[in-house]
């Protein structure tokens, strides 16, 4: 765990170009894709348009505030995903530190070190925008929700983080994929559309939504929409139970499937 | 009990590769059928070989790199299947040195790094980096990205991984190799203390004029499986090599031949008249002890005034052709 938190800082200050546009880019992105329809077309249109995806009739200052947090969700699941992924591709096919992680720990412990660590940091620094943009427009009741966004954002990257380790291990030991980055690639999309961030959900296909439906994306983004619509106790209990099942499900499968993978590794 | 002067155990050990062939075809490669050696505790111990006789292979099992496909593999007492974790914690690796580290990153933090994984708490792993740095002499490039290294300091710094924990076993597998003649002195000097202070070193390597200074016990392996073991002075003797030997005696050598031609293998020999003296070179098939014991019992029994004498031993690298070549050299 403090080995990788050392790595992640001292990655982070040698990357920081990388960094900024790997993380910052997809949040301005992101952000520019839910704006760009004002740019477009009349604002009411664009409020409709929102509306119609959350199912209430929004005001302005909502719609503003649900595209500025739907905004990060975007980055979070994208960056999380690609990040677990490619990682430990790269380390076991050419970076050649295999050895280093092998000779001192297990691929068990050190994938699910992994999967938390790095989405607890990039979830954070990806969002952190949120702090100002979301002060800036609801005051200090901003700082309020953003503590819940962040909780509820921590808490569906971690599962992301899981999910993602998952996948990261088929594609490392388990086939001769060489290019996992297009793999990587396309599953933030799908979890996102399937999620109905972009439409509603039900006019996705299903083989998306299931992408979607096997992690508590849709539930997040059920809760910000919640939150963001300024309702003071939102119902969590919906989110933190979709949550928790995916939770243990995922750190279960990932650590048996670690346990399997450090065999097999080291056949 | 016996085993518990023994570091290191390997009983039977089979490591068989799975190699892909194309697209379906699949070939079994026996890297290791069935070795068996010990290292005692403190020692340095030499796995020697040609290319491909399952060396690295046997190093990686110990590191619990690899799981043995038979046999029993003991490390400091732990078993490096059953426990893996205790046996992690107590060996240093350096495997092929010119990798294994994050190339963006520099050295130091590569150490840190690895400390940190190991589970050393932060301030020790960073103060134990420094020392380390300084010990293999990369100070000067401990902050420069690892991408930017040259081969032999790539090699200090897999040598300076090894030794972070301050593991009791080292396992190092060709550690000296593309380390320039000073460096590759300094890291055999400091193979030669760590073992003075009771760590316990098995090392690997195809230098043999390396191994015989360093090593106190050596096993040859060849197609995985071992063909020879004890100690370098063991190993030549057990062979029976050749031992050239000159002598400068007072008078008759002819007769000195013929008597000693009766009495021991010679194999060769050379007579020649100094005027004064007689000069003879033999090559001698026998052990040091044995040679010596019945040359001197013959000329203390003799009226030969021997004027000079002189003995050249078989190097450790004579005895490894032997064995591994089928041939003597000499
Ligand atoms: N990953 C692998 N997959 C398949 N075969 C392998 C693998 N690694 C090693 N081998 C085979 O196992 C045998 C032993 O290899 P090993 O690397 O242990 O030799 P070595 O004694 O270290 O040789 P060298 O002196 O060249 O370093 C060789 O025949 C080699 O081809
Ligand atoms: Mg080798």
């Amino acid at each position: 765990m403090k080995a990788l938190l050392y790595r992640e800082l001292i990655w982070f200050k040698r990357f920081l170009a990388d960094y900024i546009v790997s993380w910052v880019l997809p949040s301005a992105i992101s952000f520019m894709i839910i704006y760009l329809p004002v740019t477009i077309s009349d604002v009411n249109v664009v409020i409709d348009k929102f509306s119609s995806i959350v199912g209430v009739r929004l005001d302005i200052t909502s719609v503003i505030i649900v595209t500025l947090i739907m905004s990060s969700l975007i980055p979070v699941v994208s960056v999380v995903i690609n990040d677990i992924i490619q990682t430990l591709f790269s380390e076991f096919k050419f970076l050649e530190v295999s050895s280093t992680i092998l000779e001192t720990t297990t691929i068990r412990r050190y994938l699910l070190a992994n999967a938390l660590v790095r989405p607890i940091l990039m979830t954070f620094f990806v969002t952190m925008y949120l702090i100002p943009a979301l002060t800036a427009v609801l005051g200090l009741h901003g700082l309020v929700v953003y503590i819940y966004i962040e909780l509820a954002l921590q808490l569906t990257s971690m599962v992301l983080g899981l999910y993602a380790a998952l996948f990261a291990m088929l594609i490392t030991f388990y086939t001769n994929i060489s290019r996992p980055w297009s793999i990587a690639n396309s599953i933030p999309p799908a979890i996102l559309a399937g999620s109905g961030i972009y439409l509603q959900a039900y006019s996705i296909p299903p083989i998306l939504r299931l992408f979607a439906q096997t992690t508590p994306v849709p539930q997040a983004v059920e809760l910000i929409q919640v939150i963001a619509l300024g309702m003071s106790a939102p119902n969590i209990t919906h989110f933190l139970a979709v949550t928790a099942v995916l939770l243990s499900t995922y750190l279960t499968l990932t650590g048996f499937m670690g346990v399997k993978t450090d065999i097999k590794v080291r056949k | 009990m016996l085993r518990d002067m023994d570091a290191i155990v390997v009983e039977n050990l089979k490591k068989y590769y799975i190699v892909r062939e194309g697209f379906k075809g699949r070939k079994v490669v026996e890297a290791l059928k069935g070795i068996s050696f010990s290292v005692r505790r403190g020692s340095i111990h030499a796995l020697l070989g040609p290319n491909g006789a399952g060396k690295t292979t046997t190093i990686k099992v110990l590191a619990t790199l690899l799981l043995p496909d038979d046999g029993k593999v003991l490390v400091e007492g732990f078993d490096v299947v059953k426990e893996a974790d205790k046996v992690r914690k107590r060996v240093g690796v350096a495997l092929d040195v010119s990798k294994g580290f994050y190339s963006s990153i520099s050295g130091y933090e590569n150490l840190v790094f690895y400390g940190l994984l190991k589970g050393m708490d932060f301030n020790y792993a960073k103060r134990r980096a420094k020392e380390l740095l300084e010990l293999v002499g990369l100070t000067d490039a401990a902050n420069r990205p690892y991408y930017t290294y040259s081969l032999g300091m790539r090699a200090k710094l897999a040598i300076a991984k090894a030794l972070l924990s301050d593991p009791d076993v080292l396992l190092l597998d060709e550690p000296t190799l593309g380390l320039d003649v000073e460096s590759a002195r300094s890291v055999r000097n400091l193979i030669k203390e760590l073992s003075t202070s009771g760590k316990t070193i098995l090392i690997t390597g195809h230098n043999m004029h390396e191994i015989e200074l360093l090593a106190d016990s050596v096993t040859i392996i060849n197609n995985g499986t071992v063909i020879a073991s004890g100690t370098p002075a063991e190993l030549k003797s057990k062979l029976g090599l050749l031992h050239k030997v000159n002598l400068r005696i007072n008078k008759d050598g002819e007769e000195f031949v013929r008597i000693v031609k009766d009495l021991m293998p010679i194999e060769g020999i050379s007579v020649s008249d100094l005027g004064d003296s007689i000069k003879i070179a033999m090559y001698i098939r026998l052990s040091r002890d044995e040679l010596i014991q019945k040359l001197f019992e013959f000329l203390k029994n003799s009226n030969y005034r021997v004027l000079d004498f002189s003995m050249e031993e078989p190097t450790l690298e004579d005895a490894y052709l032997a064995v591994v070549g089928g041939t003597i050299s000499g």
